[in-house]
């Protein structure tokens, strides 16, 4: 039997405000415990919660992108259930009239475009940690830390629209994508500024019923996300095939033992009692209110693509994060050849910069005007491309002026027609017989020589030319015909 | 309108709340007469009323995303009933992480 | 020198301001009064002695150095224990709080602290302020100064009783339901309860959060206006308070209430008002048409619903808001938990009372699925329909008047053990909560057996103005009963 695969995403993402959702504790991460702490996020007796405008603001831009529906008037929700994490007995949430709703996501997917739905998404608070497995703990106690307690959580639904574990990870990276063109999250899974649960299902293919969901959790990056889906369709297809029922049941990835594991229930089924906050009178946004979205990354995408020709892969990969999309405009705005440009930060710079492309401050360590220079000096025939990889690399480094690097260092290419036919005449009389060689029709080892001629050059032979006049000497040798 | 005992119960648990049997049958007679007075909303028809949660709401004044200065802003450990290491201590919640699982 | 704590506010300001006296002083005779009779009538939990008098020195040194007295300079004042004031047991009553020492000031606490005001102590209530007679306190129940075997009401009878006995100059309190009002009533005090939203509850541990708000509790309705005018104001921390502006103090008095039109609301002559409450009631609005004010009839008719939406409403707030109290994080803690779920169940058990713990259950049950559309959510739809008779009935009238309680107060242990009919001791408080508006009680009368009857006054939101124009032409007609109460004397 073909089955089918149903998968809606519910994503979590920390927004990047400077203080929590209620308090003005500072939102950082990695403080020592329990030192980003107040009354407020403590809930102590008597607080009230004061909600922060940047936070809406964030949630605002973040719906107008997904194109969904901002109401305006939404309503804060206590959802209660007793937990260690959970200061106040109670999450501040929204349940009914949430900040926007009915949103859509385009995502990449082998057979092209595809749509996703947005159900929801609204503001929360998040809980704080407990802690396990320090030098400090002891076994049968659970660590206490509310650092984290009341930083302010957007949450992102989907529609049950997702088809395959690719396609998750095709949105997750979108929605990623997004958070980090519109500055409201870093988007770093690693680090728990984007979390994602998903609800999936299978069922016979065609069939108008959907099967029994399970709810997937602790997947902590994109890369996870997928394992954990694709090991969880094939689990739920085993056990219809085989005449079982699929358990509507919340189940943890073990990226250890790579494989799904039930979590047992943390208490009876849950009741949360959600009921608006009374605390909190309804939020009215007014659209004046909104600043203008910047170029969202699938426009800047399709336009990458149109105005210098790039290819899909080229685009996607140069708008990923929009300091890079900006270091490339920079770019080539200096040394217009887009296409080269594009070709040099894929080939040469990107490597260093993705380790920090994670990070909503990512900034290229290096000047787009100092890369601009290095390449016009190619192309004028100053230097070679191994000089330029040379000095790339020492850019990132440290900022210096290429130029009079390059002419301090003496890294300029050897243009001197005199000196390229004096190596050329002292490597034929050394090899004699690979000259006859090539003369015999072996043209292979016409490579042998340039590689030779680069050595005794150190390397800064001009190629052009090098392969000019090398033909040259060769050509004189043939016997004429 | 009645209520049972297995609903007070459930209640409690929701509730956490340990009650004791005799606790247990004091609010089940007492509850059932609050919730009887309670049922005269019935002869009401509100199917065209909206609720009212929040009385006098005039507009939120929304707070500035300012941060006060690092460290902490109480003395949890004068506070806490069980405090180490800068941590709450509690009894370990660990029995229903997947984590132990995966050691077993 | 006069017998200084019976002087009200105003007559403390002008005594400090021809330096007659100095706050060293006034504290001290307070102190005084305390020590003697806060045995007998428990009002206090907890007197802060040396802590007043180094204050009170402080403005000894202020008011020599001279310059304008605000009114709340040198005010000695009580405080219900559900305020945090800093670096002081908060303890609303309860063992749950029995531990907890308050790390930051309540809003109001620090606008009149700045102000000049004198912190007493802080009073006794009915556990977490669910009750309306005191007698639900983990710390002994509060005598009424009246009569020793009454109860003072609920839930702030500390305060009450505390004023009524002259142990402060004026209290604070809070009201969910009636919890000011009525113990005003009952202790022949002015209570007043704000328009939800005039005063940041920041730092009044939470009952029921849409409907509580933090009052002044006087000897008069001038010393009403004086310390509502002191604390009322929007406060970022409270997003729920309003931002409109707060008149200026003569402001308060600025209105003619000759010119009133005055409304009875027909639905509370019901079954249950005592006769002497009545004509208490009666009489005064005689006297009050008597000036030409016109006193007519109005209908508010949802008042029967009024009790069941209240207990819906405050138990499934307060459900939540007790929530909190888990034995993680501060006040009282079971030992030797074995699981979390035994912490949690064993230190609410231990923590929370029986009214306490019977409002959470009656919360939860009201919040939990399959029942919040039937109860929560049919609860605020009715709490707009009584929102709306009010509105109605300002229409046509610039004040409501009503008697505060249905009877005199009632003996200790007369109604602890059947919480029904304790709810409906505050059929005329609650719907104000349930609306958000303003509400005053101002005692009106004696009974045959010398107890306070009280009345309430009742203004459209944000019209406090209106009760102290109105309840101070009461007081000159009336002349209010506090005098002679058992614990008049000055103690020597």
């Amino acid at each position: 039997m073909a089955w089918e695969t149903i998968i809606g995403l519910e994503v979590h993402v920390q927004l990047a405000t400077r203080s929590k959702m209620f308090c003005a504790c500072p939102n950082v991460f990695g403080a020592p415990p329990n030192t980003l702490t107040c009354p407020v996020c403590l809930g102590l007796p008597g607080v009230l919660p004061a909600l922060n405008k940047q936070a809406v603001l964030f949630a605002v831009k973040t719906a107008k992108a997904l194109n969904a529906q901002v109401h305006p008037h939404s309503l804060f929700a206590r959802k209660n259930y007793f937990y260690p994490d959970l200061p106040k007995g109670y999450q501040i949430s929204q349940y009914e009239q949430p900040l926007a709703t009915t949103g859509k996501l385009e995502i990449e997917t082998p057979g092209g475009t595809k749509v996703i739905g947005i159900t929801r998404l609204h503001l929360e608070e998040d809980a704080g940690k407990l802690v396990h497995e320090a030098e400090f703990t002891r076994a049968g106690v659970s660590y206490v830390d509310l650092n984290r307690a009341g930083v302010p959580l957007m949450e992102i639904v989907s529609e049950p629209e997702i088809s395959t574990p690719e396609e998750a990870m095709a949105y997750l990276r979108a929605l990623r994508e997004l958070v980090r063109y519109l500055k409201v999250s870093d988007g770093n899974m690693e680090e728990g500024s984007l979390r994602c649960d998903a609800n999936v299902s299978v069922r016979p293919e065609g069939s108008r019923t959907l099967g029994t969901k399970a709810e997937l959790k602790n997947m902590n990056s994109i890369r996870f996300v997928g394992k954990a889906l694709a090991y969880e369709v094939e689990r739920q297809v085993r056990v219809l095939e085989s005449g079982g029922k699929v358990a509507q049941e919340t189940l943890l990835w073990s990226e250890k033992l790579e494989k799904t594991l039930p979590m047992r229930s943390k208490e009876e089924a849950h009741d949360y009692r959600y009921f608006p906050e009374p605390d909190i009178l309804p939020l009215a946004i007014e659209g004046e209110r909104i600043e203008a979205l910047p170029e969202l990354p699938w426009d800047k995408r399709a336009r990458f693509k149109r105005v210098y020709a790039l290819t899909d892969e080229e685009s996607g990969i140069l708008t990923e994060h929009p300091a890079l999309a900006e270091f490339y405009e920079a770019l080539v705005e200096a040394f217009p050849n887009p296409k080269t440009a594009s070709n040099w930060i894929l080939v040469e710079l990107l490597k260093t910069f993705r380790p920090k492309m994670n990070r909503l401050d990512f900034f290229p360590a290096v000047s787009p005007k100092r890369v601009a220079r290095v390449l016009s000096m190619i192309e004028d025939g100053i230097i070679n491309q191994s000089t330029a990889k040379d000095l790339l690399a020492r850019l990132l480094e440290e900022d210096f002026d290429p130029e009079a690097f390059v002419a301090q260092q003496g890294l300029g290419q050897i243009s001197d027609e005199k000196a390229l036919l004096a190596w050329i005449d002292e490597l034929f009389e050394r090899h004699p017989s690979q000259v006859n060689e090539y003369l015999d029709g072996k043209e292979k080892v016409f490579g042998f020589f340039v590689g030779q001629l680069m050595k005794m050059s150190q390397g800064k032979a001009n190629p052009r030319l090098l392969n000019t006049l090398l033909k040259q000497r060769f050509d004189a040798r043939k016997p004429a015909s | 309108m009645g209520i049972e005992r297995e609903q007070v119960q459930h209640i409690a648990r929701l509730s956490r709340l340990a009650l004791s049997d005799d606790e247990i049958t004091l609010f089940k007679g007492q509850l059932a007469r609050i919730l009887d007075y309670i049922g005269i909303l019935e002869e009401l028809d509100t199917s065209a009323t909206m609720p009212l949660y929040h009385p006098n709401a005039e507009g939120l004044s929304l707070r500035q995303d300012i941060p006060r200065e690092n460290g902490p802003a109480v003395d949890l450990k004068g506070l806490a009933p069980e405090f180490d290491e800068g941590h709450f201590l509690v009894p370990s919640i660990l029995e229903t992480n997947a984590s132990e699982q995966e050691r077993a | 020198m006069p017998n200084l704590p019976f002087l009200t506010l105003a007559e403390l300001r002008s005594g400090y301001s021809r330096k007659e006296f100095q706050p060293s002083e006034v504290i001290e005779a307070h102190l005084k009064r305390i020590e003697a009779l806060n045995p007998e009538l428990n009002a206090y939990l907890e007197v802060f002695g040396d802590g007043a008098r180094d204050r009170a020195r402080a403005l000894d040194k202020k008011l020599a150095q001279g310059g304008p007295l605000g009114p709340l300079f040198g005010v000695p004042l009580a405080v219900k224990d559900v305020l945090c004031v800093e670096g002081t047991k908060t303890t609303c009553g309860s063992k749950m709080l029995e531990p907890f020492i308050a790390p930051y000031d309540a809003s109001c606490i620090r606008r009149l602290r700045d102000q000049g005001a004198v912190f007493l102590g802080k009073t006794n209530m009915d556990e977490f302020a669910m009750g309306s007679s005191t007698e639900n306190s983990a710390f002994g129940p509060t005598r009424n100064p009246f009569g020793l075997e009454r109860v003072p009401g609920g839930s702030s009878g500390g305060s009450a009783a505390a004023v009524a006995a002259h142990l402060c100059q004026a209290a604070l309190g809070s009201d969910t339901g009636g919890s000011i009002r009525q113990p005003a009533a009952f202790c022949g005090i002015v209570g007043l309860k704000p328009t939800y939203g005039r005063v940041s509850r920041y730092g009044l541990v939470a009952f029921a959060s849409s409907l509580d708000q933090i009052g002044p509790m006087t000897k008069t309705s001038e010393d009403a206006a004086i310390l509502f005018w002191a604390i009322a104001g929007h406060d970022p921390k409270d997003m729920t308070s309003s931002t409109r502006p707060v008149p200026p103090l003569e402001a308060l008095f600025g209105q003619d209430p000759r010119r009133f039109r005055l409304g009875l609301p027909k639905e509370y002559f019901v079954e249950g008002m005592d006769q002497e409450v009545r004509d208490a009631l009666l009489a005064t609005l005689a006297k009050l048409e008597g000036l030409g004010i016109q006193v007519e009839e109005v209908s508010l008719p949802h008042t029967p619903y009024a009790t069941a939406v209240y207990y819906i409403i405050a138990t499934s707030e307060a459900s939540s808001n007790l929530a909190r109290y888990d034995g993680v994080k501060y006040g009282f803690s079971a030992k030797h938990a074995d699981s979390m779920l035994e912490l949690y169940e064993r230190t609410r058990a231990a923590g929370f009372g029986l009214e306490v713990k019977r409002r959470i259950m009656l919360g939860t049950y009201a919040l939990s699925a399959g029942y919040y559309e039937a109860y929560f959510k049919k609860a605020a739809q009715v709490r707009r329909l009584i929102l709306e008779d009010f509105t109605r009935a300002f229409e046509k009238v610039d004040a409501i008047v009503s008697p505060t309680t249905p009877t005199p107060p009632f003996l200790l242990g007369e109604k602890i053990e059947d919480p029904l009919t304790m709810y409906l001791s505050d059929i005329y408080t609650n719907a104000l909560n349930l609306a958000g508006l303003p509400g005053m009680s101002l005692p009106i009368a004696r009974t045959g057996d010398g107890l306070p009857v009280g009345m309430q006054i009742i203004a459209p939101a944000f019209m406090e103005e209106r009760l102290f124009c109105l309840g101070r032409l009461i007081e000159e007609l009336t002349n209010p009963p506090i005098q002679g109460v058992p614990f008049d004397q000055p103690i020597a």
